[in-house]
């Protein structure tokens, strides 16, 4: 082969033509780019006087046509308004978060489009519009202090975020036939906690047995805040007498330690080890991954339960839509418990569990289209939207509306319409509504620090991982959660 | 009036020429690396926990002596160092194994450029694709080649939530991922060999391993230093894969430095702490790079 050498002068000719090409597409894309996004201060231009574009952004794209087709309403009424629906799921949480950082300015967007784990802090409420001063007209028709729990908190002006929706639910859930194959019936025969115990160890030894067709009974995967936040940590406990919530907060609020031998926590641990140990759970279920080995067996029908949202349902039925699920309240109660509780996720007054919940970014403050930001939030948090909204979603609301929502999500029917309903199943078993612990103590964290179950970092992984394969006890991890509680949060 | 020329020398024209051509790549670099660097300097020294902390705090030093002080830190720090490491090593043994073999292989052989092509192809997939094939190929339950070794009656399964698994998967992937790019750093040492020593190599009777490791390999030390360089830099960089793998849901064995100052940055509120130490584990790094550097140009063969 005849040797070529390339001058150094043809070679910076290439590369400046190289990057000077580069350079022109970046510009390129950018104008195109900028073109479909709302005009910012610099333009002046008035409201409606041209077409306007609105971008909304949230971090569910499973709800990406509901809210389309919801949105669509308002360019409906608002002729020459476009709302651009813009979504993105966990893994696109940081490119947005530097987005933002970059100066990106929606016109409204989820709280935890950033970040699941997002709260409005005194670090950070600055970011977002202080909601009393929008004349939202609707505050006495939401069921809850929504327009003062904020600023009782943290003392600051607010509040920050609008959710009109009751928080989640976390059931049992099952396939019906599955539950038939097995001869199991357990909204009959699961009324106490060793119901519930009896119900998990036959439903496993069927799973076990050749002719079952399924992998597992239960299948549980691991999301750090899965085993992290109120959703398993407060949850649990409820079975138990010494597990309510009141004693749950009082740990959080120093009253009680997280490590004293009547922790409301203890029953957590104990709970999921028995479980290992039994085999009711999968071998190192923290490494299972949450839908590609979780919720994939379940809705293929190789698990026949799970302990989950809304979201299985959902799931199972996009699989495989005669799919018949059924479920019941997940913690009957244990010896010396009177009362069957269900947990249910936190109103959302600083933090956004669900992906419902809506801020105002302070940056279009300085919009001349503020006017019409402040109208679609008011819009989009009406009783007509929210009804709609509610129906989409499956959401059950905290909002005064006539005619209620006739929701048909799967988990709502399946479940969660029994559950503290007159004439329901479960008419008799209450939702906890007070705030968990944490959302009681989100005033005091300090920044950058573990928390209590250090799930923010997934590093609670280890701890639940040598709990279950027994290199640690419960009480160690237990005195690990109080020395974290101590370094996480200032009671002054 | 006179005209000046701006420039009176013909050396002085070319100065200027090569400056306006080297304007366009270099504003780039200076735009989009140094001065971001420079930005992100003061915030080393405050306890910024996020981009929405409106007004951090001065700390000093704190932040670079965290990562001795800080038990927490320090633990996480060093085992994702350990499986960085273990990576870089697997990740070099693959630069070889691929990246080697195929440049050998189109030298002595000769290949169309169709060939060239397929090689290259893996290139072009993003990471983040590369993580999630890795995936579907090796979930618990739903993974094919898993589902392929139940079928086939094996008990174990290749898991890559466990550090065997990661530690043989993830290099295998990136070293076919990259094949293309070693096999041409590699090809490259190889055409400038002179054929000479080639021929006398053969005429002496030299069997192909001797050729290989007496007259080839000596001659491509400045191509194995560039593969070097490239390999180490990528593999402490090593984010997207294992992004896909699920280091941020839980998947320890996929949490790599880069994930772990990803971790800290936008889910552990440790913003300032977590440039901190990227810039504390980038400086070595630089360090050895410019050794590298220096000993490719000592062992150049003349």
């Amino acid at each position: 082969m005849s040797k070529q050498q390339l001058s150094r002068r043809e070679f910076l000719r290439l590369s400046a033509l190289a990057a000077a090409g580069a350079t022109v597409a970046h510009w390129g894309l950018a104008d195109a780019y900028a073109a479909s996004q709302p005009m910012d201060a610099l333009t002046r231009q008035a409201p409606l006087a041209e077409p306007v574009t609105l971008d909304v952004v949230h971090d569910a794209p499973e709800y990406d046509n509901p809210y389309r087709q919801i949105f669509d309403l308002f360019e409906d009424e608002n002729p020459g308004v476009k709302i651009n629906l813009l979504s993105h799921s966990e893994d696109g949480q940081p490119a947005y978060a530097a987005k933002i950082a970059g100066g990106y300015c929606p016109a409204m967007e989820t709280l935890s489009a950033i970040y699941n784990q997002t709260r409005i802090t005194a670090e950070n409420y600055q970011n977002y519009v202080d909601l009393s001063t929008i004349d939202y007209p609707y505050w006495d028709l939401i069921t809850f202090d929504a327009k003062n729990s904020w600023t009782e908190m943290y003392g600051l002006p607010g509040p920050r975020m609008l959710s009109p929706f009751l928080g989640w639910v976390n059931t049992w859930c099952y396939h019906v036939d599955l539950m038939e194959k097995a001869g199991l019936d357990p909204r009959k025969n699961v009324k106490t906690w060793d119901d519930l115990l009896l119900w998990l160890d036959e439903g496993t030894k069927w799973a076990k047995s050749p002719d079952s067709g399924v992998e597992y009974f239960w299948d549980q995967g691991w999301l750090p805040d899965w085993f992290g936040t109120s959703i398993t940590m407060d949850h649990i406990p409820l079975a138990f007498p010494d597990g309510q919530r009141d004693r749950q907060v009082a740990c959080w609020t120093g009253q009680v330690k997280f490590n004293a031998p009547d922790s409301p926590y203890r029953h957590v641990f104990e709970f999921f080890k028995m479980a290992y140990d039994k085999g009711w759970i999968p071998r190192q279920f923290w490494t299972r991954e949450w839908e590609t080995d979780m919720e994939a067996t379940y809705s293929a029908k190789k698990a026949a339960v799970q302990l989950h949202g809304p979201w299985i349902w959902d799931k199972a039925v996009a699989t495989d839509a005669t799919a018949q699920q059924l479920g019941f309240p997940s913690t009957p109660p244990a010896e010396g418990q009177t009362q069957w509780m269900q947990w249910i996720s936190d109103l959302e007054i600083d933090s956004s569990p669900s992906a419902l919940a809506f801020v105002i970014r302070s940056c279009n403050e300085q919009s001349p289209n503020y006017p019409l930001v402040k109208q679609l939030f008011i819009w989009w948090h009406s009783p007509d939207i929210v009804r709609l909204r509610s129906e989409a979603l499956g959401a059950v609301p905290a909002m005064k509306i006539d005619p209620p929502p006739d929701i048909k999500a799967p988990q709502y029917l399946g479940i969660v319409k029994e559950i503290d309903t007159p004439g329901g199943l479960y008419e008799n078993v209450k939702y906890e509504v007070r705030p968990s612990g944490e959302s009681v103590m989100a005033a005091k964290r300090i920044p950058g620090s573990p928390g209590v179950w250090d799930y923010e970092s997934g590093n609670n992984a280890k701890y639940w991982a040598d709990l279950m394969e027994g290199k640690i006890t419960v009480q160690e991890v237990l005195d690990m959660a109080q020395k974290n509680w101590e370094i996480s949060y200032q009671l002054d | 009036m006179v005209a000046i020329p701006l420039f009176r020398t013909l050396q002085q024209r070319r100065v200027a020429e090569d400056v306006v051509l080297l304007a366009p790549q270099l504003l780039l670099y200076v735009g989009l690396t140094l001065l971001p660097f420079l930005v992100a300097l003061p915030m080393l020294f405050t306890n910024q926990t996020n981009f929405q902390h409106t007004h951090p705090d001065y700390i000093g030093f704190e932040n670079f002596t965290r990562i001795f002080t800080d038990p927490i830190v320090s633990r996480e720090y060093v085992d994702a160092l350990r499986r960085t490491v273990v990576f870089t090593v697997l990740n070099y043994l693959m630069v070889y194994v691929f990246g080697l073999s195929l440049a050998l292989l189109i030298y002595e052989v000769g290949f169309q450029s169709a060939f060239f092509t397929v090689v290259y192809l893996p290139m072009m997939a993003s990471a983040l694709a590369v993580g999630w094939m890795a995936d579907m190929l090796f979930s618990q339950s739903t993974g094919t080649i898993n589902l392929i070794l139940k079928e086939l009656g094996f008990q174990r399964l290749v898991d890559i939530n466990q550090p065997s698994g990661v530690a043989i998967i993830l290099p295998i992937l990136t070293g076919w991922r990259w094949a293309g790019f070693n096999m041409a750093i590699f090809l490259s040492g190889l055409l400038s060999i002179p054929t000479e020593t080639i021929e006398a190599s053969i005429v002496d009777g030299a069997s192909y391993w001797q050729r290989l490791v007496k007259i080839y390999f000596p001659q491509m030390v400045p191509s194995f230093i560039i593969a070097t360089v490239f390999c180490l830099i990528g593999s402490f960089g090593i984010f997207d894969e294992a992004i896909a793998l699920g280091a941020l849901i839980g998947n320890q064995e996929a949490r790599f430095l880069a994930i772990l100052f990803f971790i800290y940055a936008f889910t552990g509120n440790k913003l300032a702490l977590s440039v901190t130490m990227a810039l504390q584990t980038f400086v070595p790094l630089v360090v050895v790079a410019v050794l590298l550097q220096r000993l490719q140009r000592r062992l150049e063969y003349h």
